[in-house]
């Protein structure tokens, strides 16, 4: 618990450290309160409420005037929306192949590994000619694939993969400097969205 | 010959013992695949679903998406990515999806909770923080500890009316980097609104920062999807064997009755919460409550192995905690004898597979090399009884297309070239002989300390940032020390 971290410490040290039960309030419903809002009622707490400063090896650039006004205008750490996205290393084609060249063969050493060579072993009853196994081998691997792959793809929602690779561009949403752009520039659903609902507000004030 | 006859011996008794292994493996890949193909129809919901066609329905429950998190490093940057997914549905249609969906985060830093709360405070759905009171400020009745103490907190305020909404509520919960995208939570709400289920699942892919994890890890995740197909099996008999906490959805009203006040186990906190909060809603309230609900939560491999072993060792031992709990409850007793068979050994049996991968990866791997050399130097011949051989040849086909299978779901839904998805498939292929053996000491260790009587339990969330994962796991001696400043210190800048 890093949150009261000297209150909690001190008291471990003394070995006297006591439960006190929260009383929860009543709570008025519903979403427009203020105090749920604020989060007023469910932080009662007796104790001081303390916040530790992170140190570097936290991860995140931490700045204790993140509480100030500037909050959303800080940059954050960099993430994804759907994955860490490559699609900048694409062109990158003469490094790319030779690896292909390799992982594909090494990936087809485990298939030859795990389940050519036992159907062909097992297989040796039947057919004498290693060449008829390997052939009738492969026949069933390639109609057990068939069926697991039909199945693969009627499971599974395209959209996201072919909507990526026609963008070209990696979509970063949850970042907080693109939102910053986005408020100046206009261009993103994010303004959109706010706009939406400062008339959407702006309409009900007026009626 | 004859100095080779006991060595002969030897191998016959050691070759009978590994066939036994891999059976009792693949009898599990049997239950898997008998999912996958026979009943792959209930598994996902795939027919896309608009918001008119949501608007046209009679009765359309609020979801409220609960996301718990200690609040440790990294972790505002996750859950921004998640609640951002959720923005994106709601500003589809502002004016319905503002009435209908809200977001609360449950989270052990005010930090947090103010730096979220003040970056949504313009989006057109409700983004509201709670801050879990320290230990000190706040316990259970039973003194649970760790996420359900989270959990359980919120549960409180629920039922002493925060937030209450008029007609049937929904709990979406949410790990701190889950993510559903808008499709699938539109889906999410077409089926909760014409559902009678109240406590139901879907499956989880991990694509979320993929490349930043390791190959190692990458594979060890790509084992993980094939498991949601017994997952739907489970989910949908209404047998709890297993249970995650992420995309499980349930109706406020059961989760209040229930609440998440699970208490602890000879002093030691319970890890697998999900699971021991599964096996009560079933003894409570029986297997009609479970379901299926198949729309898909996205989340992120851990980046390191050192990650992902805690990680699997947290849930094995997480679940054998709650084995235990279960045949402490009277409750459990009242079951019919089958049942109670069923529910010790079924997880028993999951626990142990996942064990024995490591005997079985490894010598196995070891064998079909030599296989393989006699095939390449014409020696080969069979070692075992034909139906021996079939059914080792079958078990092996399924062990690789299981991690086939959820390479393709981790990757399909990763924004890559078809290009780099062939170059990630390769690898992943490659690297899961060595993945799984590594996978299974994770399983293979909790149950040796579980045996041995070392049932002390820590729990330290997956890092869910490189720049975290690395920070927790760095050799660095001296760490300058958290320094505490009154809030009002602050505010007060």
């Amino acid at each position: 618990m890093q949150r009261n971290f000297a209150v909690d410490q001190t008291e471990q040290e003394r070995g006297q450290l006591r439960y006190k039960r929260l009383t929860l309030p009543a709570h008025p419903s519903g979403p427009l309160s203020e105090d749920v809002h604020t989060n007023k009622l469910v932080h009662r707490s007796p104790l001081p409420t303390l916040i530790p400063l992170k140190s570097p090896r936290m991860g995140i650039q931490e700045d204790i005037q993140l509480l100030g006004d500037d909050l959303c205008e800080l940059p954050t750490e960099r993430m994804a929306v759907v994955a860490s996205l490559a699609l900048g290393e694409q062109g990158d084609a003469l490094r790319e192949i030779p690896q292909l060249v390799i992982y594909t063969a090494g990936a087809s050493v485990i298939v030859v590994l795990y389940m050519i060579i036992p159907l062909m072993v097992m297989l040796g009853t039947f057919l004498p000619e290693t060449w008829n196994r390997l052939l009738v081998a492969i026949e069933i691997l390639v109609l057990g694939e068939f069926a697991i792959c039909t199945i693969l793809m009627r499971t599974t929602t395209k959209r996201i993969a072919k909507q990526a690779v026609r963008e070209k561009t990696p979509v970063r949403i949850g970042d907080s400097q693109a939102f910053r752009r986005a408020r100046i520039s206009g261009k993103t659903a994010g303004v959109r969205a706010y706009r939406s609902i400062s008339m959407a507000s702006r309409e009900n004030q007026v009626s | 010959m004859s100095h080779f006859a006991p060595i002969m011996e030897w191998g016959r008794y050691i070759g009978y013992s590994i066939v036994t292994l891999i059976s009792i493996i693949g009898v599990r890949y049997l239950s898997y695949f008998h999912s996958f193909f026979f009943h792959w129809r209930r598994y996902r919901q795939l027919e896309p679903v608009t918001t008119e066609e949501i608007k046209a329905l009679p009765h359309i429950p609020f979801i409220k998406i609960q996301i718990t998190t200690r609040g440790s490093a990294g972790s505002t940057e996750v859950i921004r990515r998640g609640i951002q997914h959720v923005v994106e549905l709601v500003r589809e249609d502002p004016g319905f999806y503002k009435t209908r969906v809200s977001v609360e985060i449950v989270t052990e830093s005010l930090d947090q909770k103010l730096r979220l709360e003040r970056e949504f405070a313009w989006v057109p759905v409700s983004v509201q923080g709670f801050v879990l009171p320290s230990p000190a400020e706040y316990q259970t009745p039973n003194v649970t500890k760790l996420k359900a103490r989270a959990l359980h907190y919120m549960v409180e305020l629920r039922r002493r009316g925060m937030n209450q909404k008029a007609g049937q509520t929904f709990i979406v919960h949410y790990d701190e980097e889950s993510v559903m995208e808008p499709s699938e939570l539109r889906r999410l709400i077409l089926y909760l609104a014409t559902t009678d289920k109240k406590l139901t699942e879907g499956p989880i892919y991990y694509p979320l920062e993929y490349r930043d994890a390791s190959v190692i890890c990458r594979a060890m995740e790509a084992n993980r999807p094939i498991g949601c197909f017994e997952c739907r099996d489970v989910m949908e008999s209404g047998t709890p064997l297993h249970l995650h906490g992420s995309n499980l959805v349930i109706d406020e009203e059961l989760e209040n009755e229930l609440g998440w006040d699970i208490g602890n186990l000879d002093g030691q906190p319970f890890i697998a919460e999900d699971y021991v909060f599964g096996v009560l809603a079933y003894l409570k309230r029986g297997p009609q409550i479970f379901g299926w609900h198949g729309c898909v939560m996205l989340e992120q491999p851990p980046f390191s192995f050192k990650s992902a072993f805690k990680q699997r060792f947290r849930w094995i031992i997480g679940v054998l905690q709650g084995m235990e709990m279960m045949r402490r409850m009277p409750e459990f007793y009242q079951l019919p004898r089958k049942l109670r068979f069923h529910l010790t050994w079924g997880t028993r049996y999951r626990i142990l597979t996942f064990a024995l991968g490591l005997p079985t990866g490894t010598v196995s791997l070891l064998y079909l090399f030599y296989q393989g050399w006699l095939m390449v130097s014409q020696q080969s011949s069979m070692s075992l009884p034909l139906p021996v051989m079939c059914w080792m040849v079958i078990v092996g086909f399924l062990w690789l297309n299981s991690i086939f299978i959820g390479m393709w779901y981790n990757l399909a839904d990763a924004r890559m070239s078809n290009r780099a998805r062939w170059l990630e498939g390769a690898k992943v292929i490659l690297v899961a002989p060595i993945a799984g053996i590594l996978e299974s000491t994770a399983g293979f260790w909790a149950v040796v300390q579980w045996t041995r009587g070392k049932r002390n339990v820590t729990w330290q969330p997956t890092p869910k940032t490189k720049a975290a994962d690395k920070g927790l796991h760095a050799k660095v001696v001296s760490v300058p020390s958290p320094v505490a400043v009154p809030l009002k210190d602050v505010v007060s800048k």
